[in-house]
């Protein structure tokens, strides 16, 4: 390959006091995967390639490496036609490097040359872990940022499909994506959103999750997520036909949408494939549980403690019976419950699932047995707790779950100090809240009803 | 370019009417109409909604002669900040007399049905979740009115349907007669509080000659939606208990709503319910009387703080609310606050007109 040699014959020598080899050798001497080979000879100097082995790809380098004669150089570098090389300095360098090339240099010289040997370590395309459905696609995003693009460009066959990406992180260097359809998609809150991610300062961002933290100002920051996030190309590319852009970051196998409104999270990808009356079915089903999860703990402590004419006599009755013996308030009880709850859900999600189901059992079965017998809390309040924990399942979105989870805790107190009067003054505090957010320009609080998709 | 400053959509200002309905027709005033007429007790309802719909038109007049602006900011603009303050100061003791009128009304029914032992100054502070939301701004409240309005409304309707289904038709007469005795009833005057809805969203928002069409027609359709929710207020507890009897109860829906009882009912005592979904209806309607209030004022006061306007307005309602002794001077204010409650109605929006029109004329005349 004449021309690659020909740019290494071209390489300066340095004119200061210290070459490029020699600095990289200093910038990256203390690593151990970093690598230097003497691969052939420059007229008397020789040429050598430095990279970080575990960023290069074996196959690649053995191309270079592996055979002794210098004099072979160039039928080593003819193997690399139609590579793009290119010379550059040495901070480019440095960088290269740390994305997986390897610099080919002399030992004088100033500049090197970058060959891109990288190879991206991911795992294959699997099936979505959060967000599983019984109709629809079953594939999910990875940590790859190129693969999920290939799979959001594999659902849009359009050229109205735009990505911008920029990369973020002083350190980390990571890649950042923005999704659109051209003419769905608003122009302002685009602009904004680059000028959102142009501004932030981190050293390193590893998860999208990270990122709307930081794209959210600390003084908008609330409690309720302000996007969406889904591991599912299916629903990324619905919403973006929507108008809705798509942030995906290298390394995370979560796609952001916004803006984000909050019967968003109500909405599960499935919806769109089965039968609309059982789409409507399941999403009154998802309210229900919704309200039920919120309030269920909280009319518990109201109607047994506070509103006690409010309930039918035998109902009140049975549940005076169920707590005979019950040395605690009911609100104590109550709270104790929704913890142990919250704990168990708690070990489930974070320990192996061969021992989870065991956790399960033990916490929700034998626990909740004994904690009757023993006269800690009443019967009544584990049917209680048991239906708020299965309702909490039913959320869409995992980070809303975890929202709920807070806000149930929230509205017993207000059950705890003025009862059902206290309930419906957290759930109005609760409504005049969301409706006081803003998802990236678009309130939070809108129709139920979805906007119709654009013909790309 | 400036941007406009924005505006309530037609859906908006439904909402917000049905809800003032909602938090204004439910507990004092059935009893206020009971005690008005031995004749028919739609009549007075009638008599109001017409005043009430001229009204309605006179502002709807008042907001298109703006043009993208808020009135009482525009009323500065045109006669300046003294005379506009002149002008708005009986509009805005009639608002910071609604609030303190329903604040503590409210929390007399708390304490009257469901929380008798807690202090009514605590049961007052309630005002907190309205103050922040009226702070919040205009389309926070919209969006918020949107939402209560499903709930708050499908609970109150569903109430009312259990409620008609132990009554007695013939007790509701006469159906037809009347012989206009209510108009010499000082409580058929005192009943006026409950249309006056659309001063309070006239007072928010940016209006044009198109907005106010949509104010107008909201308001509208908000009274003939609200008409069977008011008139099932007053004719249910009628056909329960008798007009007698019925005038003797102080809270007669609220009685109405005691005496149901159906074993397929889960719940015993339907007057809780009641009392807790018209919490929804009281705390946005007090959240858009605190805005109204509190906007007038940084308009008349351009310089004062929002922030500032908001917690003293707050802290002077919660006062003002918790300093009134009893149920009787809760009502006792509703009758005497009826002279700028008129004011409001009708002398508020022919100043404002008027002062519109000699600003028009002086304008054409120097050009």
């Amino acid at each position: 390959m004449p021309e690659i040699l020909e740019a290494i014959h071209r390489l300066r020598a340095g004119s200061g006091s210290r070459s490029l080899f020699g600095m990289l050798r200093d910038a990256f001497g203390d690593s151990a995967d970093y690598r230097t080979e003497a691969v052939g000879a420059s007229g008397s100097e020789p040429v050598y390639i430095c990279f970080l082995a575990s960023l290069c790809s074996t196959q690649k380098l053995d191309l270079l490496l592996g055979s002794t004669g210098i004099g072979e150089l160039s039928a080593k570098l003819s193997r690399y036609n139609g590579t793009s090389i290119g010379e550059a300095d040495q901070p480019a360098c440095e960088k290269a490097i740390c994305n997986g090339s390897a610099v080919i240099c002399t030992s004088l010289s100033e500049n090197g040359l970058l060959v891109d040997l990288s190879e991206t370590q991911q795992r294959g395309i699997g099936s979505p872990i959060t967000e599983s459905v019984l109709q629809g696609p079953m594939y999910a995003f990875n940590e790859n940022l190129d693969a999920n693009t290939a799979l959001i460009r594999q659902q849009i066959r359009s050229p109205k499909l735009k990505m911008w990406e920029t990369k973020v992180g002083e350190l980390s260097q990571t890649r950042i994506a923005v999704f659109y359809c051209q003419g769905a998609a608003d122009p302002d809150l685009l602009a904004s959103l680059k000028e959102r991610i142009g501004n932030i300062q981190a050293d390193g961002i590893q998860d999208s999750g990270q990122l709307l933290r930081l794209l959210v100002s600390r003084k908008k920051l609330g409690l309720f997520p302000l996007a969406m996030s889904s591991e599912r190309p299916d629903r990324s590319t619905a919403d973006l036909l929507r108008g809705k852009m798509v942030i995906m970051v290298n390394g995370s196998p979560f796609a952001l949408t916004v803006p984000a409104v909050y019967t968003d999270f109500w909405h599960s990808p499935e919806d769109n494939y089965v039968n609309p009356y059982v789409a409507y079915f399941l999403l009154s089903l998802r309210f229900l549980a919704m309200f039920m999860n919120l309030f269920l703990p909280a009319l518990y402590i109201a109607l047994t403690s506070v509103n006690v004419d409010v309930n039918r006599l035998e109902i009140s009755l049975a549940a005076s019976a169920s707590r005979e013996g019950v040395p605690y308030p009911v609100f104590v009880e109550t709270f104790l419950m929704l913890l142990i709850i919250d704990f168990i859900t708690e070990a489930g999600i974070r320990l192996p699932k061969t021992i989870s189901s065991t956790v399960t059992m033990v916490g929700g079965v034998v626990l909740g047995q004994a904690i009757i017998q023993a006269n800690i809390v009443s019967n009544l309040l584990v049917i209680i707790v048991a239906a708020t924990a299965i309702t909490n399942f039913i959320v869409i979105d995992y980070q809303m779950g975890l929202v709920q989870r807070i806000l149930k805790y929230f509205i017993a107190i207000g059950a705890t100090v003025a009862g059902l009067l206290g309930i419906m003054f957290c759930f109005a505090c609760l409504v005049f809240y969301l409706s006081c957010l803003e998802s990236f320009g678009a309130p939070y609080l809108t129709s139920l009803r979805r906007k119709g998709a654009i013909q790309p | 370019m400036k941007k406009n400053p924005p505006s309530l959509t037609g859906y908006d200002m439904f909402s917000i009417q049905v809800l003032f309905f909602g938090a204004s027709a439910g507990f004092i005033y059935p009893s206020l109409i009971v005690r008005s007429t031995t004749g028919a007790y739609w009549v007075p309802l009638v008599v109001w909604a017409a005043v009430a719909l001229l009204s309605c038109l006179l502002y709807s007049k008042l907001l298109g002669r703006l043009q993208e602006g808020k009135l009482i900011d525009r009323l500065c603009q045109s006669a300046g900040i003294p005379a506009a303050l002149i002008i708005c100061l009986p509009q805005l003791i009639f608002i910071f007399g609604a609030l303190v009128v329903m604040l503590r009304a409210y929390s007399e029914l708390i304490t009257m049905t469901m929380l008798p032992t807690t202090p009514i100054t605590f049961l007052n502070g309630m005002l907190l979740a309205p103050g922040a939301l009226a702070l919040a701004g205009m389309m926070p409240i919209a969006r918020a009115a949107r939402v209560l309005y499903l709930i708050s409304t499908l609970l109150s309707v569903c109430l009312m349907l259990i409620g008609f289904s132990d009554v007695k038709w013939t007790l509701g007469g006469p159906w037809l007669f009347t012989n206009g005795d209510f108009l010499m009833i000082r409580n058929f005057y005192s009943g006026s509080f409950i249309w006056m809805g659309f001063v309070f969203t006239a007072l928010i928002g940016s209006y044009n000659p198109r907005i106010s069409g949509r104010y107008r027609k909201s308001y509208i359709y908000a009274l003939l939606l609200s008409f069977p929710m008011i008139a099932g207020f007053i004719y249910l507890p009628v056909m329960t208990f008798g007009r007698e009897l019925t005038r003797h109860l102080t809270l007669p829906y609220i009685s109405k709503m005691d005496s149901v009882y159906h074993y397929w009912v889960v719940f015993e005592n339907l007057t809780a319910l009641f009392v807790s979904v018209t919490m929804l209806y009281v705390l946005l309607v007090m959240a858009l009387k605190l805005h109204a209030l509190g906007e007038s004022v940084k308009s008349l006061f351009p310089r004062a703080n929002p922030i500032w306007i908001y917690g003293i307005v707050v802290l002077l309602v919660y006062a003002s609310a918790s300093a009134l002794p009893s149920w009787r001077a809760v009502e006792g204010t509703i009758f005497y606050t009826l002279g700028l409650r008129l004011y409001a109605l009708f002398g508020f929006p022919l100043l404002g007109l008027a002062l519109l029109s000699v600003r028009e004329r002086k304008r054409k005349v120097a050009s």
